[in-house]
């Protein structure tokens, strides 16, 4: 099976595991959540045999161009989330359909939005390095983190409104996990991530700085928005652990911190660009 | 033989009588004894809960109602006109429906109780342990026990409230966690429906429940009912700084938890949420309290709002409940079918055995020189040619309950294959579902 092909099913396997999590989080079907946790299950093999064949194929690392981060991003969200339904009890599938349907769409946009971007090219053999490696590796995993944390901050909204504004029948009331749970997880899953945003923004500086190429860095937009990314996290713990923000305005934060980590990844760049 | 069930409930009879025919558990195993002694019972059970006692039986064909139904006069020296006009009386897939239903607790004062469920397991281990639970009630029962979790898995009639005070409590679970462990409750006032609600949070793991109350010794009182600590209502601002949940219910003219009070609650809390139930009347809250971060504040109204949709939404969820109870029904049904025509399966392999045994023997008189290991491949040739032919049999017995002539089709096979009658395949008189 070619590489696209591999792809597309993927897609479809996130698409349908989607599906499947959001019609459970309506009918609260066993079989409903079950076939989204297999669907998952098989959409994240069929991807990272994806990944293996294009780095077989190409003999690089699949983070070079634009539609490689997307693809590996999905990748990155969909594993952390099967890491999250493993480990934690009860089994969190209500995020399962607010986290499932982003890495559809981050493999979506990687696959079909970048075409021209999929055409390889050398990469600098300056990438050729470790601390390379490291960056990219920690900032994919810390965003795949991170996107599940956006998930548990839009659900706690969502309860926090329902519950506030009293909309107490049918749609998702009672369906949605208790707003504890949520800001607990959401804490959880930023303190998992930070170290890791840490490392992999460390890890890139270190290597700008030694790599010979000072001077292109210090405006870059890409950096910038990395670093208020990186801000606005550090602010989110803070405030969460010393402070005691709860509520709507630390969820809201966690939204916007999402935003910006995305933004970052379409931001136009000259220093950060390397395929 | 045939299933059925004689007995009253909630439905059918008043308290007044059906405690006269209650049967405590300790005496179980001496009914059940009873209960299979009595001429033509084969099988038998007992269910007896608060809201019904019932007399299960697989029973041969004749009146065995009035037999059940002196049973249970009996047992109490109670006279059939005392409680006659209250029973009722199902068969076969009406018994089965029966038994299925009041498993799921479709049946149930509260509809989608789960007590019921384990009442009905008890009484199941109650007559194994009798030894009166034969084939048929055993695969019933245990087919009860399967639909009754299916139902309230997979439909919402166990979800929801009923009341007032379990309408507060669902909020809560909402905010805080199923389980309220570490969340302290704190009553304001007395008064029955507070004590209810206090209850229904300590239900669900409220470790500390604190009751303050401007005269200390009602306070104290209420504490005692239900095991809280009683408080000073002058510590109102530190009550509502170390409370999760506050169950408001004085008697007082004008609201005692204001906006102000609130403000600097709120800030001494550094952002816990805080959950306040007003069930007073006129209300202990201020209204504005409600749109403070953090604050969830639910009034009498919302929670009785709350009570009439959970009521609303049940009514579907119990059309769903009855389709998983009538699939069970046929699932039952088509097994005991199947297991009235299983002596005839027997018969026609035993038949062919026989047959087949017969005629190596003759072979092996006629052929005494052949060598042992091409015996062994005729004997083995001689079963597969004898399961070839028992197959197509098989089938078509198993499958003749779903016909329309399903008598004439075992009457068929059996003279076809040379069996003599059978009590299973000529008394089998198909469902009377």
């Amino acid at each position: 099976m070619t590489e696209s092909a591999l792809l597309i099913f993927a897609a479809l396997g996130y698409l349908l595991a989607s599906v499947a999590y959001g019609a459970h989080l309506f009918l609260r079907q066993p079989l409903l959540a079950a076939a989204g946790r297999y669907a998952t299950l098989a959409a994240v093999g069929l991807h990272t045999v994806a990944i293996g064949v294009h780095c077989a194929h190409t003999h690089q690392t699949p983070f070079t161009t634009p539609a490689e981060s997307l693809s590996a991003s999905a990748w990155a969200i969909a594993l952390a989330y099967l890491a999250l339904e493993m480990f934690r009890k009860p089994r969190p599938t209500a995020l399962g359909a607010v986290v499932l349907p982003a890495a559809f769409l981050f493999l979506f946009a990687g696959a079909f939005l970048h075409p021209a971007a999929s055409v390889q090219t050398p990469t600098l053999p300056l990438l050729n390095s470790n601390l390379i490696s490291l960056h990219i590796l920690a900032l994919l995993f810390a965003f795949g983190l991170l996107v599940l944390a956006f998930g548990c901050a839009a659900l706690y909204l969502v309860q926090h409104g329902m519950l506030k504004q009293k909309r107490v029948h049918g749609g998702l009331f009672g369906k949605l996990p208790p707003l504890a749970s949520l800001d607990q997880l959401a804490f959880a899953l930023v303190a998992f991530a930070f170290p890791l945003l840490t490392v992999g923004l460390g890890a890139g500086f270190v290597k700008a700085l030694t790599g010979g190429l000072r001077g292109l860095w210090g405006a870059d937009p890409m950096v910038l928005t990395s670093v208020v990314t990186w801000l606005v996290y550090g602010l989110y713990l803070g405030l969460h652990a010393v402070a005691h923000w709860r509520g709507p305005r630390a969820n809201y934060l966690l939204l916007g911190g999402l935003l910006v980590a995305v933004v970052t990844y379409f931001i136009p760049t000259s220093a950060h660009r390397f395929g | 033989m045939s299933l059925l069930v004689l007995g009253i409930n909630h439905h059918s009879a008043p308290i007044a009588v059906r405690e006269k025919l209650a049967i405590l558990e300790r005496d179980l195993p001496h009914a059940l004894a009873a209960l299979s002694g009595l001429p033509g019972v084969r099988e038998g059970a007992l269910l007896s809960t608060c809201n019904r006692t019932e007399a299960w039986a697989v029973a041969d064909a004749g009146p065995v109602e009035d037999t059940l139904a002196d049973f249970l006069a009996g047992r109490h020296g109670l006279g059939r006109h005392e409680f006659d006009g209250h029973l009722y009386c199902c068969r076969a897939g009406a018994a089965a429906n029966h038994l299925f239903s009041v498993a799921s607790g479709l049946d149930s004062m509260i509809l989608g109780e789960p007590d019921i469920q384990r009442q009905v397991k008890t009484a199941m281990e109650a007559a194994q342990s009798a030894k009166t639970l034969g084939t048929r009630l055993n695969r019933l029962f245990q087919d009860a026990l399967v639909t009754g979790k299916k139902a309230r898995t997979e439909t919402g009639i166990a979800r929801g409230t009923f009341s007032v005070g379990a309408a507060a409590v669902d909020l809560a679970t909402q905010i805080f966690g199923e389980s309220l462990t570490g969340h302290t409750v704190l009553v304001l006032g007395a008064g029955k429906m507070s004590e209810v609600t206090a209850r229904h949070l300590q239900s669900r793991g409220a470790p500390a429940v604190l009751v303050a109350n401007r005269t200390y010794e009602k306070a104290l009182a209420l504490a005692n009912q239900f095991g809280g600590q009683a408080r000073r209502f002058d510590d109102l601002p530190l009550l509502l700084q170390s409370a999760d949940i506050v169950v408001c219910s004085t008697a007082a003219p004008h609201p005692i938890i204001t906006r102000a009070l609130m403000n600097d609650v709120m800030r001494a809390r550094r952002g816990r949420p805080l959950y306040l139930i007003d069930i007073a009347v006129p209300r202990d809250v201020e209204a504005s309290v409600d749109t403070m971060s953090n604050v969830f504040l639910y009034n009498i109204d919302h929670l009785q709002d709350l009570v009439a949709g959970a009521r609303q939404s049940r009514s579907g969820e119990v059309a769903r409940a009855h389709e998983i109870v009538e699939s069970s029904v046929v699932e039952y049904l088509r097994w005991e079918r199947s297991l009235e025509v299983a002596p005839l399966v027997v018969a026609v392999r035993q038949k062919l055995d026989e047959t087949r045994q017969a005629e190596i023997a003759r072979l092996r008189s006629r052929l005494p020189d052949l060598p042992e290991k091409d015996w062994k491949a005729i004997e083995s040739a001689f079963q597969s040619l004898t399961n070839k032919i028992a197959h197509p049999a098989t089938v078509a017995i198993k499958a003749a309950p779903e016909t329309d002539d399903a008598l004439g089709t075992l009457e068929t096979i059996r003279r076809a294959y040379g069996v003599e009658n059978l009590d299973g395949a000529k008394n089998w008189e198909g469902s009377s579902d």
